[in-house]
């Protein structure tokens, strides 16, 4: 019998229950143990089989969650892949096209409606469509639409990735569209920019700050060394009408831009101990959360090849076939430009008459608010902007129908220096500097992209300025804004320098070449030669016998001797005379110091916290005053090489006249005092690499630890909040191919390969290159009945 | 004896009867199968347990033991496919699941015991 108290207790379990489904409900069945739905991603070691409507293909992951995935034609293939890939990353692929389509506020509310405004403004969708357009239909078409078929059939199967259930929303269908948006979210990423409006603002700001902005750096070492066997390029002699020598003679420097960089390098088999070539390749982006970069093996009856490529996308970019590897760095080039125009009552003022902006109106949904409408303007240039206190038109080769898909498609399955060559001609963006090598030991270094000439009354011009769009001037021709551009405009590919057999080569986006032959880019656009300068020092000494081995090559890539802090520490050490006696002792480590951005290093701490301080010291005493924030301010290259006694290193706001030296010793004075502070004992203290997911969710994070390397080293890290580093480092050698990611695989937090490749990666440690299946398949596919 | 008194005999021999602690075997059993099928098998394996209790303190406590041997199997099968360690790293995820665990099976339980 009951009692009366076990009656009471009885009622207040129920209240209890009651209460708890009341303010936690909706987490019981997302946390519950085994069927909760947060743990539903988790790796089970069984198989599954799926139909696949194209033919049979089977899925193979190795002990680093990367996908030998093989199937039995292309298009089986691509569906295959587009399964996995939304196993793995679906999370991640929704996020790019969310963002680049202008949805993300859909997803996360208001915070996200400024990114929505920008991207439905520019068009990036709109562009990708008019790229649909071109491929619908196609046999690359039919690759996208078989990708998309695989991701949907995910989608509408699996579980889906847990941040999907964290924010309570599900992703729409996977479309052809959604693939070509990731491809423009990178090539935005790399190549859109707006550094002409930079340089206009400064210019209004403070124009004494010109000569710091220079086109082209004081330095040669260029990608293209003339004076380097090999190196012997050529412009070719033009018979048809446009002038690119007319575009070179208007052309008189070229220069650097703050951004995302790169290394790579290919060397010859004349020049190695076993006689094959080696290349190797880091391209450097944002680290994320999952990482940016997806590695995967892809098997046909085409070909086999191996690497790395975004998720969203069904090819590999960077990598090795059968025959080939290659890899690829950012150019860099100028493809965007600006345009003014007189503007009256709503209408702008081209060829003589006012006209009507292309106008729409779209509606920016928002989750959890009020939806949000937009207008979207275009003029003939392009989607019209406001930036920088300016209304401008922006020109990007991005924003039309553009090959670059097919193009990465292409080289995959190239068989020769020469048909990779050819499938180059048809990549339009982002202009990248690729270095190839092939299985007899030909190398190959190629800046391809779309270059465009502009004109001023016929006259070839830089693009290094606005451009006054109502006379029509720096206009590309043959390029058609959101349609089917015949770049008539633009730079013949024949006409890029570049390099056959040039028996090794490097690039680290810096300038290409001297003179090109026409315009490429400003010292805004190419960066400064410090990695460039490293590795072709070390290229240089180890080709010098002939005997490079792949340790060589992977000694180069983790090389973290700065060229920076060559060029620096003795500025710092010729500044000790006016240095308070512990700024001295400080400034005394960096004497004997090798250089060398190590973790363990305190010289490289001291030097690394006074050079970010030494520029801003510098400059910021008049730029400030003048509304010109640090991302204004000049390369570190600028004022590496501005003269002691320059007025930039007087502050302004003393009484007295300020030399490098009086700012070096008050930048050291400062160090001491912060390292004080921060109770840092050495560089790896300061320069650790925390990798954040996008996710608000910290336990999706990887953990924050200490890395060597800095952005002047080989061995590439940016200390930030959003920190830029080697985003996938890979070397490709007959002796055993190597890679690494800077976190994992798999962008499911309780997959195993989330982040299982975190520590090899900042510790400068490899793992295998995917070669090909070993074990069971975790996916088969099976042909579906009735499947054509 | 009415019906009633029948199943209140029968119930409470099994609460209290020689086959007590087999009854809460079985019960205990087929909670954790159904907790692994679905969340709601801690609430079913909890008022199972209730119902078999010989008091509400019992049935709680039982309630409690079948949360905690769920999130142990649980925890075992995250160890086969390397998961657990990120399962103790998912900060209130982790927290709502080892509540839920624990807290609705011994609810679940007193209800049951305290109103039969």
């Amino acid at each position: 019998m009951t009692s009366r108290w076990g009656r009471v207790a009885g009622v207040g379990c129920i209240l209890a229950l009651v209460g708890v489904f009341i303010v936690g409900g909706q987490f019981v069945g997302l946390t519950a143990p085994f069927s909760g739905s947060a743990w539903e991603t988790v790796d089970r070691p069984d198989s599954v089989t799926v139909e696949n409507p194209y033919g049979e293909a089977t899925v193979t992951y190795n002990e680093r969650g990367v996908p030998t995935i093989d199937a039995e034609n292309e298009r089986a293939l691509a569906y295959a892949t587009g399964y996995v890939q939304a196993r793995d990353r679906l999370y991640q692929m929704d996020l790019v096209r969310r963002l680049m389509g202008g949805r993300l506020a859909a997803a996360f509310g208001e915070r996200a409606v400024e990114s929505d405004k920008f991207h439905r403004r520019m068009g990036f969708e709109d562009a990708a469509e008019a790229t649909w357009r071109r491929l619908n239909g196609t046999e690359h078409g039919d690759k996208l639409e078989a990708y998309s078929a695989g991701v949907n059939r995910y989608i509408e199967t699996r579980p889906l990735p847990l941040e999907f259930k964290l924010n309570d929303y599900e992703p729409a269908r996977w479309e052809p569209v959604d693939t070509l948006l990731v491809g423009q979210q990178i090539s935005w990423g790399l190549s859109g920019s707006f550094a002409d409006l930079r340089r206009e603002t400064i210019a209004d700001k403070l124009p004494r700050a010109g000569p710091l902005y220079p086109r082209r750096l004081d330095h040669d070492a260029t990608i293209i060394d003339a004076d380097r066997p090999g190196h012997d390029w050529q412009p070719p002699s033009r018979t048809d009408g446009e002038s690119v020598q007319a575009v070179y003679e208007s052309v008189r420097q070229f220069d650097t831009q703050t951004g995302l960089g790169s290394n790579n390098w290919a060397v010859s088999g004349e020049f190695t101990e076993s006689g094959e070539p080696i290349l190797a390749n880091d391209p450097h982006l944002t680290l994320t959360a999952p990482p940016v970069w997806y590695e995967m093996r892809l098997e046909s009856p085409e070909g086999n090849v191996s690497g790395a490529g975004f998720a969203g996308i069904p090819f590999v970019i960077i990598g090795a076939n059968d025959d080939l590897s290659w890899g690829v760095t950012n150019v860099g080039a100028d493809v965007t430009d600006a345009y003014t125009y007189e503007w009256r009552d709503g209408q702008y003022l081209y060829e003589g008459e006012y006209r009507d902006p292309e106008t729409t109106t779209e509606t920016i949904r928002v989750s959890d608010g009020e939806n949000v409408e937009v207008t979207v303007e275009r003029t003939v240039h392009g989607p019209v902007l406001e930036r920088e206190n300016q209304t401008v038109a922006i020109a990007w080769t991005g924003l039309t129908a553009t090959t670059q898909s097919r193009a990465i498609d292409d080289l995959s399955s190239a068989d020769t220096l020469s048909q990779f060559e050819d499938a180059l001609r048809q990549f339009d963006l982002p202009a990248q500097n690729f270095v190839a090598v092939d299985r007899d030991g030909g190398t190959l270094y190629y800046p391809a992209g779309k270059f465009p000439i502009r004109t001023i009354d016929g006259e070839a011009v830089p693009g290094d300025r606005v451009f006054n769009g109502s006379a029509g001037h720096g206009e590309w021709a043959g390029f058609d804004p959101y349609g089917q551009s015949n770049w008539t405009g633009f730079v013949d590919f024949g006409a890029i320098p570049h390099l056959d057999d040039p028996g090794y080569v490097s690039t680290a986006n810096q300038r290409v070449v001297d003179d090109p032959g026409f315009y490429m880019g400003t010292s805004m656009d190419f960066a400064s030669p410090y990695r460039g300068m490293r590795i072709n020092e070390l290229l240089a000494a180890r080709t010098a016998n002939g005997s490079v081995t792949r340790e060589d090559v992977v000694a180069i890539q983790r090389d973290t001797r700065s060229v920076a802090a060559e060029r620096f520490v003795p500025q710092v050490l010729n500044a000790t005379d006016e240095m308070t006696p512990e700024a001295r002792q400080a400034a005394q480590r960096l004497a004997d110091w090798d250089y060398r951005m190590d973790r363990d290093s305190r010289a490289a701490l001291v030097f690394h916290l006074w050079l970010d301080r030494f520029r801003n010291e510098t400059f910021a005493d008049e730029y400030n005053a003048n509304g010109l924030g640090d991302s204004y301010h000049p390369r570190y290259w600028v004022l590496q090489n501005l003269p002691a006694d320059s007025r930039w290193f007087d502050d302004v706001r003393t009484a007295g006249v300020e030399s490098r030296d009086d700012i070096a010793a008050r930048t050291m004075q400062w160090v001491v005092e912060e390292i004080d502070r921060e109770g840092y004992e050495t560089y790896g203290d300061y320069n650790t690499v925390d990798i954040d997911h996008q996710f608000p969710v910290g336990f999706l994070d990887y953990p924050e630890r200490p890395t060597d390397g800095s952005p002047f080293t080989v061995r590439n890290f940016r200390v930030g909040a959003s920190p830029v580093g080697s985003s996938y480092r890979f070397v490709v050698s007959e002796s055993g191919s190597i890679a690494v990611l800077p976190g994992g695989n798999s962008g499911n937090y309780l997959s195993d390969h989330y982040g299982d490749q975190f520590d090899l990666w900042r510790n400068g440690e490899y793992r295998p290159f995917p070669t090909g299946a070993d074990g069971s398949p975790t996916i088969t596919f099976e042909e579906a009945e009735g499947a054509s | 004896m009415s019906t009633r008194g029948r199943v209140v005999a029968a119930r409470d021999r099994v609460r209290v009867g020689d086959r007590a602690e087999l009854a809460a075997s079985v019960v205990f059993l087929v909670g954790l199968l159904a907790s692994a099928v679905h969340w709601s098998g801690l609430l079913v394996g909890g008022a199972l347990l209730g119902l078999v209790a010989s008091s509400v303190r019992r049935a709680m406590l039982t309630g409690v033991y079948l949360g905690v041997s769920v999130l142990f199997v649980f925890g075992v099968s995250l160890v086969v496919v390397g998961a657990l360690s990120a399962y103790l790293s998912t900060g209130v995820l982790l927290l709502a699941s080892v509540g839920f665990s624990v807290g609705l099976p011994a609810l679940a339980a007193g209800a049951v015991r305290g109103l039969t």
